[in-house]
């Protein structure tokens, strides 16, 4: 398994996607940071840190379906993948590896992105004032482990779908789905004006989702349990690994 | 005799489609075995089954003695390399690298092994140019190195020659010849160009229809393909009391035609038959090419 891991890890880094993957987030919470410090200052606002440092994980979901797809479609394209059971390596281990890497990578995504977004903030805002170092940290750390979740995710999907052109559109459906569904979630649960209205069954499947679904997390807002973040994120990480391993043994390659 | 790979009845299935029927084919330790077959007729279906690619759907076989059912069996898929019709190379990285990627893959301790693979193979001078704007050839090349790394007991070829230009197939043949005669490695070479096949391989298996129709060695095929005149008589007994009192070498087809092996003098021939009263329809000189040979094997054109 580490000869894989090290393996998939070299291609990974020696390829163009995740340089690109990297300049894209800072270049993303730079200009996302200017064009809001450009329109506060504008109506005699100003840019607060948080503002900076959610900028990319609230699309983090998106990036991290992306990248991942981009970043092992090419193991099937190129034919690497079936190298990898030619050289004896088992079908189950080339999905767990995969699987596992999608989401290390999704975190030093996010991990990148918070970094960037503390290096943004010192250009365009007065300072931290508006987070103490804690709630920075818990907010990052919320986000990395959902973001490893959502990679494992990802992986996973493109391993059962085999790197086809379904994975592509399937991986940002899913993406969008969750997406929604957060958006419905938080707006219900936590509504702007007035009280939440739901009750019974909805109140406690709207309630688990926010509690425990790894998408739920990627929100600009601080209020998760890290603790109950954490059991959601290795929930969805251990189905995602189960799945692929399991459909991936069966699978045969052309 | 030792096999690196047996096979026993196997069956291969796609739907209602036999793309492998009860196929048995034996590979011996040290050969280089051409494996020959028209497209569709079951080559790299077998090979994808040998690699692991894909299950058998009925039979078995044995891979370095160890069966397909054997937990080993992935253990010993390690001793083994192999370019599956277009070489898995990694197309935005460097020749290096992509070795680099296979060492680790494989869990080498060290990468020493890799510039002598790179010279090789023929691709030291590509510095950090990325395997993507390699040409066909380089690429093949540097799938063959890639299958290469770990010291494989057995490489596994898929039509290396498709698309190479002349030089290249040279390169690919003297650096399969190499390798086989040097470090003693078996190939399985599976091609549908018969007469370069016909300049490496030392074995052969005739694949149609899923099965393997003949196995032979490189002697024995050359004996099938010889030159050879081929004599039209009015009877092959005079022909044979003729052909043995000159000791030469002939085969009766049927009652008026024969094979004559032996280059001979057509007048002292035709003398003989004239005393002999019996009459010579036509001669005609016969070279069975590889290609005929393998037509006639497989019932010709007809057999679609």
């Amino acid at each position: 398994m580490t000869n894989i891991l090290y393996s998939d890890l070299h291609r990974i880094i020696k390829g163009k996607v995740f340089t690109l993957g990297l300049a894209l987030i800072f270049g993303y919470t730079f200009f996302v940071s200017l064009i809001l410090k450009i329109v506060l200052v504008s109506v005699n606002a100003d840019l607060s840190s948080d503002d900076v440092l959610t900028a990319f994980p609230t699309s983090a979901p998106f990036f991290i379906a992306a990248s991942i797809l981009f970043l092992f479609i090419g193991d099937f394209n190129d034919g690497t993948i079936r190298n990898k059971i030619m050289c004896g390596v088992k079908k189950n281990t080339v999905a767990a590896s995969a699987i596992v890497l999608g989401g290390i990578i999704s975190s030093v995504f996010v991990i990148f992105s918070q970094i960037s977004g503390l290096v943004v903030a010192k250009i365009f805002t007065k300072g931290y004032e508006s987070m103490t170092a804690v709630e920075i940290a818990n907010f990052s750390l919320r986000n990395i482990i959902a973001a490893f979740a959502a990679g494992c995710f990802m992986a996973m999907i493109l391993m059962v779908l085999g790197g086809t052109k379904i994975a592509y559109v399937a991986g940002l459906v899913v993406t969008f789905l969750f997406r929604v569904a957060t958006g419905e979630v938080a707006d219900k649960l936590y509504p702007e004006t007035g009280y939440c209205l739901l009750t019974g069954t909805k109140l406690q499947v709207y309630t688990l989702y926010d509690r425990y679904c790894p998408y739920a997390f990627f929100t600009g807002v601080n209020y998760h349990d890290l603790g109950k973040c954490l059991i959601g994120c290795i929930i969805l990480s251990l189905i995602s690994l189960a799945i692929g391993m399991i459909v991936y043994e069966k699978r045969e390659f052309k | 005799m030792e096999y690196i790979f047996r096979t026993n009845s196997l069956c291969k299935k796609y739907g209602s489609f036999n793309a492998l029927t009860n196929l048995n084919m034996n590979i011996e330790k040290g050969s280089i075995y051409g494996f020959v077959g028209k497209n569709g007729a079951g080559k790299t279906t077998l090979i994808r089954t040998l690699c692991g690619l894909q299950h058998p759907t009925s039979g078995s076989f044995e891979l370095f003695g160890i069966a397909n059912d054997d937990k080993k069996i992935t253990k010993a898929r390690r001793r083994i390399g192999a370019v599956v019709e277009s070489p898995a190379i990694c197309k935005d990285m460097s020749a290096r690298d992509n070795l680099v990627q296979q060492y680790l893959l494989l869990g080498l301790p060290d990468f020493k092994g890799i510039d002598e693979l790179l010279e090789l193979v023929g691709l030291a001078d590509t510095g950090r140019k990325k395997a993507g704007k390699f040409s066909l050839g380089m690429r093949q090349r540097l799938g063959i190195a890639i299958a290469l790394c770990g010291n494989p007991d057995f490489i596994i070829l898929d039509e290396p020659t498709n698309g190479l230009d002349p030089q290249g197939i040279i390169e690919i043949r003297e650096l399969i010849l190499k390798l086989n005669k040097e470090r003693g490695i078996t190939f399985l070479i599976s091609s549908h160009i018969l007469d370069e096949l016909s300049r490496l391989a030392n074995h052969y298996g005739f694949i149609d229809k899923g099965h393997i129709v003949r196995e032979m060695s490189a002697e024995e095929l050359r004996q099938e393909c010889r030159k050879s005149v081929r004599m039209k008589v009015s009877d092959t007994k005079i022909l044979a009391k003729i052909m043995d009192s000159k000791n030469i070498e002939y085969k009766v087809i049927d009652d008026s035609v024969a094979d004559i092996y032996t280059e001979i003098n057509f007048s002292d021939i035709a003398k003989s038959f004239a005393d002999e009263n019996c009459t010579i329809f036509t001669m005609e000189e016969r070279d069975e090419s590889l290609e005929a040979f393998y037509l006639s094997l497989l019932g010709g054109s007809h057999n679609d």
